[in-house]
């Protein structure tokens, strides 16, 4: 799944650590997910929205597939 | 000492490890019990404890499948065919090698009367997991 999580990370200024410390979970997860290697969850989904204050949409559907 | 963070991917990961572990150890139990049995010769009282368990966990597994609806969404008979076919085959050889003095017709009416328990039982396995699923549906 493309994502844009690093890209509204660095938005921030927040290192994977600071972002992993925030929803919860190992900063390997947060590299995964980045990478898009590992899927997570709907509820990590929006705790990661809720971290970086971005919506879903924003994070991870691409521009090209929105209607 | 720090306790290890565990997140939902680390949760996820140990349980498909888990889970090859258990295929791994649950197809181990098979082919021991086939070994104790037809290579060992052993007679039953010397491996119970082993085939006690295997049929233990098969019937776990066998009736979470069916309370949760995953065994069957709706009633097919016919889906049971083959499988039973095959198993009722496997039965009559096994029962031709091992019981070396069986006559033709003694191997016809066991190989008839395990299709109908299996096809019998499989349908009944089927039934209970649909009404479970149109229970849910219903909900």
């Amino acid at each position: 799944m493309i994502n844009r999580i690093k890209l509204a990370r660095l938005e921030l200024g927040m290192t994977q650590q600071e972002l992993a410390d925030a929803v919860g979970v190992t900063r390997q997860t947060i590299t995964l997910i980045e990478k898009g290697d590992y899927n997570p969850s709907l509820r990590l989904c929006l705790a990661i929205c809720y971290a970086l204050n971005k919506t879903l949409n924003d994070l991870f559907w691409p521009k090209e597939a929105k209607v | 000492m720090k306790k290890m963070l565990t997140d939902e991917r680390i949760i996820e990961e140990a349980r498909k490890q888990n889970s090859m572990g258990f295929i791994l150890l649950y197809y181990g139990l098979l082919l021991v019990l086939l070994y104790r049995q037809f290579i060992l010769r052993q007679s039953f009282a010397e491996y119970w404890d082993v085939a006690l368990l295997f049929f233990g966990i098969t019937f776990y597994m066998a009736a979470r499948r069916i309370n949760s609806g995953l065994l069957a969404n709706k009633l097919n008979p016919l889906s049971i065919v083959p499988s039973a076919l095959i198993a009722a085959v496997v039965f009559v050889g096994v029962q031709y090698f091992w019981h070396m003095s069986n006559t033709l017709s003694e191997l016809v009416i066991c190989g008839l009367v395990f299709l109908a328990c299996f096809f019998g039982l499989n349908l009944l396995m089927q039934y209970f997991s649909s009404k479970k699923n149109d229970d849910l549906l219903k909900q």
